[in-house]
Protein backbone atom coordinates (compact mmCIF):
# COMPACT_ATOMS: atom_id res chain seq x y z
CA UNK A 1 0.00 0.00 0.00
CA UNK A 2 0.82 3.04 -0.80
CA UNK A 3 0.52 5.92 1.56
CA UNK A 4 -0.10 9.77 0.46
CA UNK A 5 0.88 12.33 3.32
CA UNK A 6 -1.02 15.76 2.61
CA UNK A 7 1.33 18.29 4.15
CA UNK A 8 -1.21 21.50 5.28
CA UNK A 9 1.19 24.02 4.90
CA UNK A 10 1.63 28.04 4.69
CA UNK A 11 5.23 29.18 4.58
CA UNK A 12 7.34 25.63 4.45
CA UNK A 13 9.94 26.24 7.65
CA UNK A 14 13.56 24.05 8.05
CA UNK A 15 11.54 21.64 10.32
CA UNK A 16 8.67 20.55 7.05
CA UNK A 17 11.71 19.77 4.95
CA UNK A 18 13.00 17.54 7.70
CA UNK A 19 9.20 15.65 7.50
CA UNK A 20 9.80 15.78 3.64
CA UNK A 21 13.08 14.09 4.07
CA UNK A 22 12.42 11.85 6.66
CA UNK A 23 9.26 10.52 4.29
CA UNK A 24 11.49 10.08 0.92
CA UNK A 25 13.66 7.86 3.09
CA UNK A 26 10.56 5.63 3.48
CA UNK A 27 9.23 5.60 0.46
CA UNK A 28 5.92 7.59 1.36
CA UNK A 29 4.93 10.32 -0.91
CA UNK A 30 3.76 13.94 0.57
CA UNK A 31 1.90 15.96 -1.37
CA UNK A 32 2.18 19.78 -0.08
CA UNK A 33 -0.93 21.38 -0.17
CA UNK A 34 -0.70 25.29 0.57
CA UNK A 35 -3.66 25.76 2.37
CA UNK A 36 -3.35 29.94 0.87
CA UNK A 37 -4.06 28.85 -2.27
CA UNK A 38 -7.00 26.15 -2.27
CA UNK A 39 -10.41 27.63 -1.65
CA UNK A 40 -11.78 25.21 0.83
CA UNK A 41 -15.20 23.75 -0.43
CA UNK A 42 -16.56 20.36 -0.57
CA UNK A 43 -17.15 20.84 -4.51
CA UNK A 44 -13.75 21.63 -5.26
CA UNK A 45 -12.36 19.48 -3.35
CA UNK A 46 -11.00 16.14 -4.77
CA UNK A 47 -9.60 13.62 -2.61
CA UNK A 48 -5.93 12.59 -3.53
CA UNK A 49 -4.45 12.05 0.26
CA UNK A 50 -4.85 9.61 2.88
CA UNK A 51 -4.25 11.47 5.67
CA UNK A 52 -3.50 15.51 6.27
CA UNK A 53 -0.86 16.38 8.12
CA UNK A 54 -0.95 20.26 9.71
CA UNK A 55 1.92 22.00 9.66
CA UNK A 56 0.71 25.76 9.14
CA UNK A 57 2.62 28.33 10.57
CA UNK A 58 -0.74 29.85 10.87
CA UNK A 59 -2.66 28.54 13.96
CA UNK A 60 -5.73 30.42 12.77
CA UNK A 61 -5.46 28.89 9.01
CA UNK A 62 -3.92 25.68 10.05
CA UNK A 63 -6.93 25.42 12.04
CA UNK A 64 -9.66 25.94 9.41
CA UNK A 65 -8.24 23.76 7.27
CA UNK A 66 -7.55 20.41 9.80
CA UNK A 67 -11.64 21.29 10.27
CA UNK A 68 -12.33 21.15 6.56
CA UNK A 69 -10.08 17.99 6.02
CA UNK A 70 -11.69 16.49 9.08
CA UNK A 71 -15.42 17.18 7.51
CA UNK A 72 -13.94 15.28 4.10
CA UNK A 73 -13.86 12.45 6.28
CA UNK A 74 -9.34 12.69 5.71
CA UNK A 75 -8.01 11.69 8.88
CA UNK A 76 -5.98 14.80 10.62
CA UNK A 77 -2.76 14.58 12.67
CA UNK A 78 -3.59 16.88 15.26
CA UNK A 79 -6.85 15.74 15.15
CA UNK A 80 -8.99 18.81 15.65
CA UNK A 81 -10.11 18.43 19.14
CA UNK A 82 -6.56 18.46 20.09
CA UNK A 83 -5.55 21.66 18.15
CA UNK A 84 -8.55 23.04 19.90
CA UNK A 85 -7.85 22.50 23.83
CA UNK A 86 -3.96 23.68 23.05
CA UNK A 87 -4.18 26.57 20.45
CA UNK A 88 -5.93 27.98 23.62
CA UNK A 89 -3.57 28.30 26.77
CA UNK A 90 -6.33 28.29 29.12
CA UNK A 91 -8.08 25.85 28.07
CA UNK A 92 -4.97 23.86 27.91
CA UNK A 93 -4.57 24.84 31.45
CA UNK A 94 -8.22 23.91 32.46
CA UNK A 95 -8.20 20.13 30.74
CA UNK A 96 -4.13 19.64 32.52
CA UNK A 97 -5.86 20.38 35.90
CA UNK A 98 -8.96 18.70 35.67
CA UNK A 99 -7.21 15.63 34.60
CA UNK A 100 -4.57 16.22 37.90
CA UNK A 101 -1.38 16.85 35.52
CA UNK A 102 1.19 18.85 37.44
CA UNK A 103 1.01 22.12 35.67
CA UNK A 104 1.38 25.76 36.68
CA UNK A 105 -1.35 27.49 38.65
CA UNK A 106 -3.62 29.80 36.73
CA UNK A 107 -6.43 32.11 36.03
CA UNK A 108 -8.62 34.15 33.43
CA UNK A 109 -9.67 38.03 34.24
CA UNK A 110 -11.07 40.40 31.86
CA UNK A 111 -10.66 43.56 34.42
CA UNK A 112 -8.00 45.18 37.32
CA UNK A 113 -10.34 44.28 40.34
CA UNK A 114 -10.32 40.66 38.65
CA UNK A 115 -6.66 40.56 38.19
CA UNK A 116 -5.69 41.68 41.91
CA UNK A 117 -7.89 39.20 43.16
CA UNK A 118 -6.70 36.88 40.88
CA UNK A 119 -2.57 37.71 42.03
CA UNK A 120 -3.94 36.81 45.63
CA UNK A 121 -4.90 33.92 44.98
CA UNK A 122 -1.53 32.41 42.76
CA UNK A 123 0.45 33.85 46.01
CA UNK A 124 1.45 37.57 44.91
CA UNK A 125 4.02 39.25 42.78
CA UNK A 126 5.60 38.04 40.65
CA UNK A 127 3.13 36.85 37.90
CA UNK A 128 3.14 36.02 33.99
CA UNK A 129 0.67 37.76 31.72
CA UNK A 130 0.23 35.63 28.35
CA UNK A 131 -2.19 36.08 25.69
CA UNK A 132 -3.93 33.11 25.50
CA UNK A 133 -3.44 32.70 21.76
CA UNK A 134 0.10 33.21 20.84
CA UNK A 135 3.86 31.62 20.56
CA UNK A 136 7.54 31.88 20.02
CA UNK A 137 7.26 33.96 23.35
CA UNK A 138 5.69 37.01 21.87
CA UNK A 139 3.33 39.00 24.16
CA UNK A 140 4.70 37.67 27.24
CA UNK A 141 4.83 39.79 30.26
CA UNK A 142 6.15 39.27 33.78
CA UNK A 143 4.26 41.32 36.17
CA UNK A 144 6.57 42.39 39.45
CA UNK A 145 4.36 44.58 41.25
CA UNK A 146 0.79 46.69 41.08
CA UNK A 147 1.98 49.75 39.39
CA UNK A 148 3.27 47.19 35.89
CA UNK A 149 0.06 44.96 36.38
CA UNK A 150 -2.01 48.77 35.99
CA UNK A 151 -0.19 49.70 33.23
CA UNK A 152 -0.63 46.54 31.48
CA UNK A 153 -4.22 46.17 31.86
CA UNK A 154 -5.00 49.76 30.27
CA UNK A 155 -2.42 49.14 27.54
CA UNK A 156 -4.25 45.93 26.50
CA UNK A 157 -7.85 47.52 27.44
CA UNK A 158 -7.13 50.44 25.05
CA UNK A 159 -5.14 48.82 22.52
CA UNK A 160 -5.82 45.52 22.30
CA UNK A 161 -8.11 43.05 20.23
CA UNK A 162 -11.08 41.39 21.95
CA UNK A 163 -8.79 38.75 22.53
CA UNK A 164 -5.94 40.82 24.49
CA UNK A 165 -8.78 41.77 26.45
CA UNK A 166 -9.07 38.36 28.05
CA UNK A 167 -5.90 38.00 30.22
CA UNK A 168 -4.36 34.86 31.13
CA UNK A 169 -2.48 34.89 34.38
CA UNK A 170 0.15 31.99 35.44
CA UNK A 171 2.11 31.53 38.62
CA UNK A 172 5.54 32.97 38.26
CA UNK A 173 8.37 30.77 38.49
CA UNK A 174 11.92 31.37 38.90
CA UNK A 175 13.68 28.92 36.19
CA UNK A 176 16.78 27.25 37.15
CA UNK A 177 18.12 29.50 34.27
CA UNK A 178 16.72 26.73 31.95
CA UNK A 179 13.44 25.05 30.84
CA UNK A 180 12.72 21.54 29.62
CA UNK A 181 10.96 21.33 25.77
CA UNK A 182 9.62 17.68 25.13
CA UNK A 183 8.45 15.65 22.01
CA UNK A 184 6.15 13.63 22.71
CA UNK A 185 4.48 11.25 20.22
CA UNK A 186 1.11 9.43 21.25
CA UNK A 187 1.87 9.57 24.70
CA UNK A 188 5.93 8.33 24.62
CA UNK A 189 8.30 11.07 25.14
CA UNK A 190 11.05 10.20 22.28
CA UNK A 191 13.40 13.33 23.10
CA UNK A 192 13.41 16.41 25.35
CA UNK A 193 15.90 19.33 25.11
CA UNK A 194 17.18 21.94 27.92
CA UNK A 195 16.15 25.21 26.88
CA UNK A 196 18.74 27.45 28.77
CA UNK A 197 18.99 31.48 28.71
CA UNK A 198 19.60 34.02 31.03
CA UNK A 199 16.05 35.77 30.44
CA UNK A 200 12.87 34.31 31.91
CA UNK A 201 11.60 33.47 28.32
CA UNK A 202 13.83 30.67 27.34
CA UNK A 203 12.02 29.84 23.74
CA UNK A 204 14.51 29.01 21.19
CA UNK A 205 12.82 31.42 19.10
CA UNK A 206 14.20 34.20 21.32
CA UNK A 207 17.37 32.76 21.74
CA UNK A 208 17.41 29.91 24.35
CA UNK A 209 20.50 27.60 23.65
CA UNK A 210 19.02 23.82 23.20
CA UNK A 211 20.99 21.00 24.42
CA UNK A 212 20.20 17.01 25.14
CA UNK A 213 17.87 16.09 28.27
CA UNK A 214 17.52 13.17 29.53
CA UNK A 215 14.41 11.68 29.29
CA UNK A 216 14.04 10.58 33.40
CA UNK A 217 10.99 8.01 34.10
CA UNK A 218 9.74 11.62 36.18
CA UNK A 219 9.62 13.69 32.81
CA UNK A 220 8.32 10.22 30.33
CA UNK A 221 5.50 10.01 33.30
CA UNK A 222 4.44 13.41 33.58
CA UNK A 223 3.99 13.84 29.89
CA UNK A 224 2.19 10.41 29.55
CA UNK A 225 -0.24 11.98 31.34
CA UNK A 226 -0.62 15.35 29.79
CA UNK A 227 -0.51 13.64 26.44
CA UNK A 228 -3.33 11.40 27.88
CA UNK A 229 -5.34 14.48 29.08
CA UNK A 230 -4.81 16.40 25.73
CA UNK A 231 -6.03 13.63 23.42
CA UNK A 232 -2.59 12.67 22.19
CA UNK A 233 -0.94 12.98 19.13
CA UNK A 234 2.02 14.63 18.20
CA UNK A 235 3.15 17.15 21.25
CA UNK A 236 5.67 19.74 22.14
CA UNK A 237 5.56 20.00 25.77
CA UNK A 238 7.06 22.68 28.10
CA UNK A 239 7.92 21.69 31.16
CA UNK A 240 9.59 23.51 34.12
CA UNK A 241 11.88 22.33 36.96
CA UNK A 242 9.99 23.68 40.50
CA UNK A 243 11.04 22.47 44.00
CA UNK A 244 7.55 20.44 43.86
CA UNK A 245 8.72 18.50 40.95
CA UNK A 246 8.32 19.29 37.47
CA UNK A 247 5.34 20.57 35.94
CA UNK A 248 3.45 20.94 32.51
CA UNK A 249 3.67 25.36 31.12
CA UNK A 250 1.74 24.66 28.00
CA UNK A 251 1.12 22.30 25.14
CA UNK A 252 2.36 23.08 21.34
CA UNK A 253 0.24 20.87 18.93
CA UNK A 254 2.44 21.94 16.06
CA UNK A 255 5.97 21.44 16.91
CA UNK A 256 8.93 23.14 15.41
CA UNK A 257 12.14 20.75 16.03
CA UNK A 258 14.73 21.70 13.49
CA UNK A 259 17.41 22.71 16.31
CA UNK A 260 16.73 19.59 18.33
CA UNK A 261 17.58 16.65 16.52
CA UNK A 262 21.09 17.07 16.62
CA UNK A 263 21.01 18.03 20.28
CA UNK A 264 18.98 14.81 20.96
CA UNK A 265 20.34 13.07 18.04
CA UNK A 266 16.52 11.56 17.66
CA UNK A 267 15.03 11.66 13.90
CA UNK A 268 11.65 13.42 15.20
CA UNK A 269 10.63 14.11 11.83
CA UNK A 270 10.92 10.48 11.11
CA UNK A 271 9.04 9.75 14.02
CA UNK A 272 6.04 12.29 12.64
CA UNK A 273 6.26 10.32 9.65
CA UNK A 274 5.88 7.05 11.39
CA UNK A 275 3.59 8.31 13.92
CA UNK A 276 1.22 9.75 10.99
CA UNK A 277 1.41 6.09 9.15
CA UNK A 278 0.35 4.12 12.37
CA UNK A 279 -2.61 6.58 12.32
CA UNK A 280 -3.55 5.99 8.74
CA UNK A 281 -3.79 2.07 9.67
CA UNK A 282 -5.51 2.92 12.40
CA UNK A 283 -8.37 5.29 11.29
CA UNK B 1 20.32 8.26 -28.82
CA UNK B 2 18.32 11.20 -29.60
CA UNK B 3 19.30 14.02 -32.11
CA UNK B 4 18.18 17.21 -32.11
CA UNK B 5 17.53 19.31 -35.23
CA UNK B 6 16.04 22.71 -35.84
CA UNK B 7 15.63 25.97 -33.27
CA UNK B 8 13.33 24.15 -31.42
CA UNK B 9 15.13 21.29 -30.42
CA UNK B 10 18.04 23.69 -29.62
CA UNK B 11 15.88 25.31 -26.98
CA UNK B 12 15.12 21.93 -25.37
CA UNK B 13 18.49 20.82 -25.26
CA UNK B 14 19.70 24.19 -23.58
CA UNK B 15 16.58 23.39 -21.13
CA UNK B 16 17.83 19.95 -20.31
CA UNK B 17 21.28 20.79 -20.31
CA UNK B 18 20.28 23.55 -18.18
CA UNK B 19 18.31 21.29 -15.76
CA UNK B 20 20.87 18.61 -14.87
CA UNK B 21 23.69 21.05 -15.17
CA UNK B 22 22.54 23.47 -12.96
CA UNK B 23 22.40 22.76 -9.04
CA UNK B 24 20.41 25.98 -8.01
CA UNK B 25 18.20 28.39 -10.01
CA UNK B 26 18.26 31.74 -10.03
CA UNK B 27 15.62 34.29 -9.55
CA UNK B 28 15.66 38.23 -9.21
CA UNK B 29 15.04 39.83 -6.01
CA UNK B 30 11.83 42.52 -5.99
CA UNK B 31 12.92 44.52 -3.94
CA UNK B 32 16.56 45.33 -5.22
CA UNK B 33 16.85 43.25 -8.42
CA UNK B 34 19.83 41.29 -7.48
CA UNK B 35 20.42 37.62 -9.04
CA UNK B 36 19.38 35.85 -6.45
CA UNK B 37 19.81 31.62 -5.74
CA UNK B 38 17.79 29.45 -4.92
CA UNK B 39 19.80 26.83 -3.98
CA UNK B 40 19.27 23.22 -4.73
CA UNK B 41 16.55 21.04 -2.49
CA UNK B 42 14.51 24.71 -2.31
CA UNK B 43 10.88 23.88 -2.14
CA UNK B 44 8.37 26.34 -3.16
CA UNK B 45 7.02 28.34 -0.33
CA UNK B 46 10.62 28.13 1.38
CA UNK B 47 11.60 31.42 2.89
CA UNK B 48 15.24 32.60 1.40
CA UNK B 49 17.50 35.55 1.86
CA UNK B 50 18.34 37.91 -0.87
CA UNK B 51 21.95 38.40 -0.13
CA UNK B 52 22.49 41.93 -1.85
CA UNK B 53 19.29 43.84 0.66
CA UNK B 54 18.60 40.76 3.25
CA UNK B 55 15.28 40.97 2.09
CA UNK B 56 13.39 37.91 3.24
CA UNK B 57 11.76 36.28 -0.06
CA UNK B 58 9.35 33.26 -0.63
CA UNK B 59 9.67 31.12 -3.23
CA UNK B 60 6.80 30.99 -5.37
CA UNK B 61 7.50 28.84 -8.32
CA UNK B 62 10.49 26.47 -9.64
CA UNK B 63 10.59 25.35 -12.73
CA UNK B 64 13.04 24.18 -15.49
CA UNK B 65 13.38 27.28 -16.23
CA UNK B 66 14.24 29.07 -12.89
CA UNK B 67 12.52 30.50 -9.94
CA UNK B 68 10.10 33.39 -9.07
CA UNK B 69 10.66 35.05 -5.65
CA UNK B 70 8.22 37.59 -3.54
CA UNK B 71 8.38 39.12 -0.73
CA UNK B 72 8.38 36.93 1.85
CA UNK B 73 4.94 37.97 4.15
CA UNK B 74 5.46 39.57 7.90
CA UNK B 75 5.13 37.16 11.22
CA UNK B 76 1.86 37.69 12.27
CA UNK B 77 0.84 36.87 15.32
CA UNK B 78 -0.74 33.63 14.89
CA UNK B 79 2.58 31.97 13.96
CA UNK B 80 4.52 29.46 15.23
CA UNK B 81 3.67 26.48 17.93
Amino acid sequence: MTVTIGLLHSTIRADEKLILQAAKKRNVNVKLIDIRTHALHKNLYQNTIDIALERSVSTVKGTYAANFYHEMSIPVVNTPHVAHICEDKFLTSLVLKEHGVATLDFGMVFSLEQAEELITQLGGYPVVLKPPTGSWGRLLAKINDRDALEALVDHKQILGSPDHKALYLQEYIAKKGRDIRAFVINGETIAAIYRDSAHWITNTARGGKSSNCPVTPELSKLCKKASEAIGGGILALDVVETDDGLKVIEVNHTMEFKNSETPTRVNISGAIVDYCIQFIKKS
Amino acid sequence: MVFLTGRASYTTLLVIINFFIMTAHQATCPVCEASVEVPEGTVESEVITCTDCSTQLVVDKISSEGAEVSEAPDIEEDWGE
